[in-house]
C-alpha cells in the first residue's frame, strides 16, 4: 500500500504549523506565521513540502446531517481469496464508498457507504457485492448515530495514486 | 455555514504520518448501561477515533488506531474492558486501508476534531 514516507522527519515547527490548519483550514498562511512567530515563508515552504510529500492534505468537509447524506452503513463481506482484488478495485471506484479496508477475521473486505437514502444504498451493494463473483455473505450495518469521527488523520497517500491512476485511464 | 458547523476546510494529516501503524475495528455489545452512556465514555479515549452506535447488536462499532500491537493491548485490556456495560467485545484487524475518503463529518458533535 502507498504510504507516506516514513524517513521524512517532521519537527515541532512542523507539527505546530499542522495543529494550527487543522484547527482552522481557512487561517492564511500569514496568520499562522503570526500565532507562531516565525515568517509567512517559513510557513509556506513547509505546508508545500508536506503537501507534497503526502503527509498533509486540506479537504472541505460538509456537515452529514446538512448533507442530504441520510443513510450511512458499515457493510462486510466475505469474499473468495482469489476474488478479492477484483472485488475491491471495483469497490474503491464508487463514489458513495468512502472507507473500504482489506481485514482479517469472519469477513475479509469492509467498509462504509454513505448515500441519500437507503434505497440507494442496497442498490449499489446489490449491484458491487451481492451479485459480485466469489461472495460468500454480505453483511449490512446500519448507522444509528455518529457519536465520535476522527477526520483528521486518515490515510492520504492512496487518494493520490488513486486519482493517478484514474486521470491514466 | 462554517459559524453553523456545516461546512469546515480542515488539514488532514497522514495516518502513518501521525504515528500509526494498526487500525482496528472492535464490536461492543452492551449490557446493563445505556449504550449512548457506553459509546460516550469510549469516545472519551483518546486512541479511539470513531464510535458509532448502530441498529443491531452489537450495538457500538469503533475504530482504534495505535503505533503497535502492544498499544492495542493495553488500550483494549485496561481500557475498553474496564468501561461499566461493555458486556463482550470482538476485534477484527484492519490489514490494509485501501480508501479513505472523508467528505462527510458530523461536524456538531463535540468530539469533533
Amino acid at each position: 500500500m502507498p504510504t507516506s514516507n516514513p524517513n521524512t522527519v517532521i519537527d515541532d515547527l512542523d507539527e505546530a504549523i499542522i495543529a494550527e490548519f487543522q484547527y482552522d483550514g481557512r487561517q492564511s498562511n500569514r496568520e499562522v506565521a503570526r500565532k507562531l512567530n516565525v515568517s509567512e515563508g517559513a510557513v509556506r515552504q513547509r505546508l508545500k513540502r508536506l503537501q507534497e510529500k503526502r503527509i498533509v492534505a486540506f479537504n472541505l468537509l460538509i456537515d452529514t446531517a446538512s448533507s442530504g447524506n441520510h443513510f450511512g452503513a458499515i457493510f462486510r463481506v466475505n469474499v473468495a481469496p482469489n476474488q478479492m482484488e477484483r472485488l475491491l478495485k471495483s469497490a474503491e471506484k464508487i463514489d458513495e464508498i468512502t472507507y473500504l479496508v482489506e481485514c482479517a477475521g469472519r469477513y475479509n473486505v469492509a467498509g462504509f457507504i454513505s448515500t441519500r437514502d437507503q434505497r440507494s444504498a442496497l442498490k449499489l451493494i446489490d449491484q458491487h457485492f451481492l451479485t459480485a463473483k466469489g461472495v460468500n455473505s454480505v453483511d449490512v450495518i446500519q448507522l444509528a448515530q455518529q457519536i465520535k469521527h476522527n477526520f483528521l488523520e486518515t490515510v492520504i497517500a492512496e487518494e493520490r495514486s488513486h486519482s493517478e491512476s484514474e486521470s491514466s485511464l | 455555514m462554517r459559524e453553523n458547523k456545516i461546512m469546515r476546510v480542515a488539514l488532514r494529516k497522514d495516518f502513518h504520518a501521525a504515528g500509526y501503524d494498526f487500525q482496528t475495528t472492535v464490536d461492543i455489545t452492551a449490557s446493563g448501561r445505556s449504550v449512548h452512556s457506553v459509546a460516550e465514555e469510549l469516545a472519551a479515549l483518546d486512541a479511539v477515533k470513531a464510535v458509532m452506535i448502530v441498529m443491531r447488536k452489537p450495538e457500538i462499532i469503533i475504530t482504534i488506531n495505535t503505533k503497535d500491537r502492544q498499544e492495542l493491548a493495553h488500550i483494549i485490556s485496561d481500557h475498553i474492558s474496564t468501561i461499566r456495560g461493555v458486556a463482550e467485545i470482538e476485534t477484527h484487524a484492519v490489514l490494509r486501508i485501501r480508501k479513505s475518503r472523508v467528505r462527510y463529518a458530523n461536524l456538531k458533535s463535540k468530539y469533533g476534531d
